[in-house]
């Protein structure tokens, strides 16, 4: 004990996470995606605080009204209030977004690493999920919830496994590259047991396309979510999802166009912020572009 | 085999299982190395070396490589025998290996000393900062100031990648050190250092080291014994002293006539004649036959075996060179 007070902060040097931190720090699209997403989730976790009305309240004296003092982003053909819609939205949007992410991520890189890492489950493993990869994404995604029962526990489930094969894919290839690495061979020549040698030496080296991919797809999902809500399979009207709202709006788009833009730019907003996150986290995250 | 016998390799036959044929990439190598002796594995690319080193380790690729036939002794034990967890602890602890290109041997997204750390830890059961202490104790002992514990591989110098290789292979103490062809991918200079290191480390720790090379220089400078490797067979082996005195074998004549002389002007070099027999296909008896200035008719019919010739020195061929002749 009396030997690890002797080092000092200096000593150990920046730990990983303030390492990433620092180099986060310069980039400033990415840090300014990261403050506009906390913001969100902020909106997220206070919506009964910060709406101004209540989701579901109709007012039928104040239909389709175009923005205005009152009612900021205007309100729907059942005269609710679209800005408190999109405050309880971002609930179901960021939940519906990153939870299908976390658990497609976190299954598909497992399947796809250990298929590349073990040739032996390689076919049985790839081949399967190629099922999955097989059947168009709507026909698969209403099948599945079809299946499971309409909620939104289920939709987060049946986007979870259309997204996994995609996830496979991309950790396979990385691993299959990075197996037959030398440094790979010389941490097994110094005794190391498979789990480290995945876990320590392949992940972290495949984990950048991986984050890209995250990134890039969580905005794709929030989409896919959306066109279940439409064809009725996915949140049930009247809960306010922004996916939802811009299917809803459709119809309006000629007169009312603000209805469905909103939300729309809403979710760009959100998958762009997400996007350059991501990027900045992978340069950071990737210590040779130390300097 | 005598208490002092660290690895003793009997009659080692490793065959590679493809499709198409059979390759047979180490036949019947026998060998053995004693506490603290420095042996030389010279052999030219396809020669068998380095799958003979892998094996020691039981690390031959598998599919479609496969050990068929030998043992492996090991301070008296036998390898073959063990298990692929009791493997994992003599890795790195007793018998340790260096690759050939250290620019790929790091891990590039760890730092340096989470990588010799790692390997501390998985062999000694230590806390962190005392394996951290010990890291730096052994980044300093190959020349490289404790503090760039923290730097990323790719901020070393070649050279430097490699005594970090080093230094993670010797973290463990281990007795026997295995180095495949360490100052390949290194440039002359460098290579003298890194072959030094390694030298004043063997002596510090006295430890046993196989050095896999084709650089019949850099053996006689670093190693007590040779062994020349060709077509997975060992043709020659003895002494450095003996061997290089006196080269019996038409193999390691043609070797040694394939190097530049300093002393002696020439404008060509005198290359071995011909191609190494394809290992899927080889002869059925001497596998350096087809090239052989010395051969006789008993050459493509029996296979000759490694048979000593004087003290320290063996030799496999029925038409040796003559001293003097």
């Amino acid at each position: 004990m009396a030997k690890s007070k002797a080092y000092k902060k200096q000593e150990l040097g920046n730990s990983q996470l303030k390492m990433t931190w620092i180099k986060l720090r310069e980039n400033k699209l990415a840090v300014a995606s990261m403050f506009i997403l906390l913001l969100v989730c902020l909106v997220a976790i206070f919506a009964p605080l910060i709406a101004p009305y209540d989701y579901t309240a109709q007012n039928y004296d104040e239909m389709l009204m175009f923005p205005c003092l009152a009612h900021p982003f205007g309100t729907d053909q059942f005269g609710r209030d679209i800005l408190s819609r999109i405050i309880w939205g971002s609930r179901y949007t960021l939940i519906i977004g990153f939870l299908t992410m976390v658990v497609s991520c976190i299954v598909g890189t497992a399947l796809g690493v250990f298929a590349a890492y073990y040739p032996k489950l390689d076919n049985p493993i790839m081949r399967f999920l190629d099922i999955f990869s097989s059947i168009p994404d709507m026909a698969l995604l209403m099948c599945l919830v079809i299946i499971l029962g309409t909620s939104m526990t289920n939709m987060i489930i049946a986007l979870g496994i259309y997204y996994v094969p995609g996830y496979a894919r991309l950790a396979r290839a990385q691993v299959l590259t990075l197996r037959d690495e030398e440094y790979v061979e010389a941490s097994r020549a110094l005794g190391a047991s498979d789990a480290r040698i995945l876990l320590n030496h392949i992940l972290p080296n495949a984990m950048a396309p991986i984050i890209v991919r995250f990134t890039m797809s969580t905005g794709g999902c929030i989409l896919e979510s959306a066109s279940l809500s439409f064809i009725g399979l996915g949140i049930q009207p009247p809960e306010p999802e922004w996916g939802l709202m811009i299917s809803q709006g459709k119809s309006f788009l000629s007169t009312n166009w603000y209805y469905s833009i909103i939300p729309g730019l809403c979710i760009v907003l959100v998958s762009y912020c997400l996007n350059y996150l991501g990027d900045g986290l992978r340069d950071a995250l990737d210590p040779r572009l130390n300097y | 085999m005598n208490k002092d016998t660290i690895l003793s390799v009997e009659n080692l036959v490793v065959k590679f299982f493809l499709r198409k044929s059979t390759v047979e990439a180490v036949n019947g190598v026998s060998f053995e190395i004693q506490k603290g002796e420095r042996v030389g594995l010279v052999g030219e690319t396809g020669a068998g070396k380095t799958t003979t080193a892998l094996s020691i380790l039981k690390l031959v690729p598998n599919p479609p490589g496969r050990i068929t036939d030998g043992n492996i002794y090991l301070n008296g034990e036998n390898l073959m025998e063990k298990s692929e967890k009791d493997m994992r602890k003599i890795r790195g602890n007793d018998v340790a290996m260096i690759f050939q290109d250290p620019m790929t041997a790091l891990n590039p997204v760890l730092t340096v000393g989470d990588q010799i750390m790692e390997v501390i830890r998985l062999h000694n059961d230590l806390g962190k900062f005392e394996a951290m202490d010990k890291a730096k104790e052994m980044l300093e002992l190959v020349g490289i100031p404790g503090e760039r514990y923290l730097d990323y591989p790719h901020q070393f110098s070649g050279g430097m990648k490699q005594r970090v290789v080093i230094a993670i292979a010797l973290a463990c103490n281990p007795k026997l050190l295995i180095a495949d062809e360490p100052t390949s991918a290194l440039d002359v200079t460098i290579q003298a250092q890194v072959l030094e290191l390694i030298n004043n480390l063997r002596d510090k720790m006295g430890m046993s080291l196989l050095l896999i090379t084709h650089d019949l220089g850099v053996v006689a400078e670093t190693c007590d014994k040779v062994m020349i490797m060709y077509a997975g067979s060992i043709v020659e082996s003895g002494t450095v002293d003996k061997v290089y005195r006196n080269i019996m074998h038409p193999y390691t004549s043609g070797l040694f006539n394939a190097i530049p002389k300093l002393h002696e002007e020439s404008d060509r070099l005198e290359p071995i004649k011909g191609m190494m027999p394809d290992p899927s296909d080889l002869p059925e008896g001497c596998a350096f036959y087809e090239r052989c200035p010395n051969a006789v008719d008993e050459c493509k019919t029996k296979k000759p075996e490694l048979k000593m010739v004087e003290e320290d020195h063996a030799v496999a061929c029925f038409n040796p060179i003559k001293r003097g002749a």
